[in-house]
């Protein structure tokens, strides 16, 4: 029996340790959401912009932050309003200050789907949470959405802070070995491009017959738990009297989408324009030709560039 | 709780220092252990439904404890049919009954009449089939006095709901399993790790094979109008090895696990998939359920010992009812009469029994008329599980039809982020057959490393294995496909 308990044990432990140590090295394990997120963090919590960009991968690959004068683009890729806000909220908590936040998400990042993946395997291991923000997040889910309650869980917390084998073995299937010298050039780039990265999603440098998931959608189906930290990011910016900007990243021209689908957005939009008036909400949506687009969802350099000087010329003359 | 999850790791943990370390002095307290921690297992899901094993289980001890005192025929068929009608009843009503209701209905309406009936809205108990047939294999067997009934309520009870078992089977008979609740358990080192190995096993095949396979297979066959033959042949052969790695499974996890408390339960796989014939499959899959239809209802029909003509008959039946036993829809009963077919050419040759060794014993490799006959019926069931898994049967014969389309030489149209999921999952595939292929003459497959290998290269192997399944697998903790049945 001894043995036995001896040698399961021993077993056990060599597997924690095994992925513990690879866990310890974050710059192999992830691909460019790693820089992503860390450059961000060590941004929010050292350095202060006028003008900051919040929202998700779009937002990284479309504005170019170089090109506005005191501007930092802090999109985390893959994210949601959860992120969004627990970010700006530790750049506020850091007694900085900022004169408005252009805010944009994909819809499916409001909506349709839930992505706790996020929180669990990026937010979570690379430190945007806390102990006491998660526990928030798992409260507030279980009151307000209690689909989402059911994704994650305190354990993720203890995954995530023991570099449990289920965490690291899920991020290793994106494990390259070329990950640790394509992350050094995205750290490069994002320093040198004030967060904004391009290029990282398709290879094409053209999309011709793209399909969003926008475009595939059927109904707008608002979720609750990014409804209220959509709420959250923007009661933030107001209370600090930091004028927020909220618009969608252009689609691509193949990517209409149905005209039952925008009215259920707009309808949301126009619900949100009404609770905080002083936010400057924009439902319009802008449509850019194929060739600009690296995927369905991220702009080419050519195509960040343009839609950066439309928002210079909107927002920020 | 669900073996591939955390939550079991731990209750296993915990149920091992109180068995071996707490209650080992007593017989009767690990006994009570074992129904109370079933329980436990059981109650995660929907601990309602606990009430349905409690009354199967006095049910069925009442019957056995007044079948033995009761020598008239009539009063003893009445008290075997008190037990088939309650077991079967549970069973009618949580599993069958909107089936039988909407074909009923469907029935009429067809020949002009509206009828209206509203549907039950319930849950389908899970595993409420293993345990049905388990309890009744019970009385049965008192009935036909094969078998002493217990007076240890405790004993039956943990025989009726043994945790490792309660779920997905292997559906065990009393007269194997319930006499082990009546002697002292004592640890054994070699079972206890040939049980740890089972159980690593059991996982790779449920997390590795099974759970990438079903993302994979879902994709094809929720989408199976627009996809091409070869990705729909693609979606038929990936799902011939999701249902083997997870019913396979969860046989050698519930097998290991109960060796880890002193048990030994039956074999349930015997590697199918390297069958030479249908007849050898059926004696290699799902064994205790087979064998249970064999001594429950095939020969009590007659078996084979009939004319031609019965013979068919009983085949067809047994063949039918076991279709629907796993489900109630008829894509399940054409499973099952597809499988008939299959069989009774070999029965009516005599040639049933015809490949009971081990195929290529103590060869390397097979020779290529084994090869081709494994390889003909192995093409035989991947056929047969498209429509076990399509949604009905209309959904299956178009599956079927677009397969045989000149679109099956071509390139898959799947997503080609999903093609590749496909190579990782059929490398790991090939991993599973080689291993299998070279375990085959024992229990289970990683039985006969601890003989042919040195210590060095089995830590190596074990410990690729567990990196195996925690990178490569799908920690999604998806279900067991058999617990819906």
């Amino acid at each position: 029996m001894k043995k036995f308990i001896r040698k399961t044990i021993l077993v056990v432990m060599a597997t924690f340790a095994f992925f513990y140590v690879i866990g310890l090295f974050p710059n192999v394990i992830y691909d460019h959401v790693y820089p992503n997120y860390k450059t961000n963090l060590d941004f929010v919590s050292s350095k202060s912009a006028d003008i900051l960009f919040v929202g998700d991968s779009r937002v990284v690959s479309s504005i170019v932050a170089n090109k506005i004068s005191n501007s930092r683009n802090i999109g985390l890729v893959g994210s949601t309003p959860i992120e969004g806000y627990f970010l700006l909220k530790k750049y506020l908590n850091n007694n900085f200050e900022a004169k408005t936040v252009f805010v944009s998400y994909a819809w499916d990042r409001l909506g349709n789907e839930y992505h706790p993946e996020i929180i669990t395997k990026r937010g979570l291991p690379i430190g945007l949470y806390d102990y006491k923000d998660f526990r928030e997040i798992l409260k507030l889910s279980k009151l307000n959405d209690p689909d989402f309650s059911k994704k994650i869980g305190i354990k993720d917390y203890v995954y995530a802070k023991t570099n449990f084998p289920i965490l690291i073995g899920g991020i290793l299937k994106e494990f390259r070995f070329s990950n640790y010298k394509t992350n050094l050039e995205v750290y490069d780039k994002i320093n040198k491009q004030n967060g904004h990265i391009t290029s990282m999603w398709g290879k094409n440098n053209k999309c011709d017959s793209c399909k969003s998931k926008e475009s595939a959608m059927e109904h707008f189906k608002l979720k609750p738990i990014y409804d209220h930290y959509f709420r959250q990011l923007i009661k933030l910016c107001v209370e600090n009297n930091i004028k927020v900007i909220f618009e969608t990243i252009p689609f691509n021209e193949s990517n209409k989408i149905s005209p039952f689908v925008y009215a259920e957005y707009k309808k949301y939009i126009k619900e949100m324009s009404l609770a905080y008036p002083n936010a400057m909400l924009n439902d319009t949506l802008f449509y850019y030709p194929d060739y600009l687009y690296e995927d369905p969802h991220h702009f080419t350099p050519e195509g960040a560039e343009l839609y950066t000087e439309y928002l210079i010329e909107t927002y920020f003359n | 709780m669900l073996f591939n999850s955390i939550d079991f790791a731990l209750f296993i943990t915990l149920f091992f220092v109180l068995y071996w370390f707490v209650t080992n002095k007593s017989l009767k307290s690990q006994n009570v252990l074992i129904v109370f921690a079933s329980y436990v297992f059981y109650g995660w899901w929907d601990w309602r439904f606990l009430f349905l094993i409690l009354i199967s289980t006095l049910v069925d001890y009442s019957v056995g404890l007044k079948l033995k005192n009761q020598n008239s025929p009539t009063k003893r068929r009445t008290l075997l049919w008190t037990s088939i009608f309650v077991n079967l009843g549970i069973l009618g009503v949580f599993k069958y009954y909107n089936f039988f209701l909407d074909n009923f209905i469907s029935s009429f309406s067809f020949f002009g009449f509206e009828l209206k009936a509203s549907s039950l809205n319930i849950i389908l108990p899970v595993g409420i089939s293993f345990y049905t047939f388990q309890t009744l294999s019970y009385t049965i067997d008192i009935y036909r006095q094969k078998l002493e009934p217990t007076n240890n309520f405790i004993a039956f009870a943990a025989f009726v709901s043994f945790f490792p078992q309660l779920v997905a089977g292997p559906i065990e008979r009393a007269t194997n399993l319930l006499p082990k609740f009546y002697k002292k358990r004592s640890f054994d080192y070699e079972k206890a790790v040939d049980g740890m190995r089972q159980i690593l096993w059991g996982l790779f095949k449920k997390i590795v094979i099974a759970d990438n396979c079903a993302e994979v297979v879902a994709q094809i066959f929720n989408n199976s109008a627009d996809m091409n033959g070869s990705s729909l042949f693609l979606g038929a052969l990936l799902f011939t090895f999701q249902i083997y790695g997870d019913f396979s499974g969860y046989s050698d996890i519930a097998i290991g696990t109960a060796r880890l408390f002193g048990f030994s339960l039956m074999q349930n796989f015997r590697f199918p998939y390297f069958s030479r014939d249908m007849a050898e499959f059926w004696r290699r899959w799902h064994i205790s359920l087979s064998s249970w239809f064999r001594d429950y209802l095939y020969i009590p029909l007659g078996g084979s010992r009939v004319g031609t003509w019965i013979t068919i008959r009983n085949l067809l039946i047994v063949f039918i009812v076991s279709g629907f036993w796993h489900g109630a829809n008829w894509t399940f009963v054409v499973w099952g009469a597809l499988n008939a077919i299959y069989v009774i050419p070999l029965f009516l040759a005599k040639t049933n029994r015809k490949n009971l060794n081990i195929v290529a014993k103590g060869r390397l490799v097979p020779n290529i008329k084994e090869f081709s006959f494994i390889s003909f019926t192995f093409l035989l069931t991947v056929f047969t599980w498209i429509f076990f898994r399509a949604n009905d049967v209309s959904h299956a014969i178009h599956y079927i039809i677009n397969i045989f389309s000149s679109s099956l030489f071509s390139r898959p149209n799947i997503n080609t982020l999903i093609l590749k999921e496909v190579l990782i999952t059929l490398i790991f595939i090939g991993l599973l057959i080689l291993i299998e292929w070279n375990g085959r003459e024992s229990k289970h497959a990683l039985e006969t490393l601890s003989k042919k290998w040195n210590p060095a290269k089995r830590i190596v192997f074990y410990f690729g294995i567990i990196c195996v399944i925690f990178i490569f697998g799908n920690w999604g903790e998806l279900d067991f496909i058999y617990f819906q049945f």
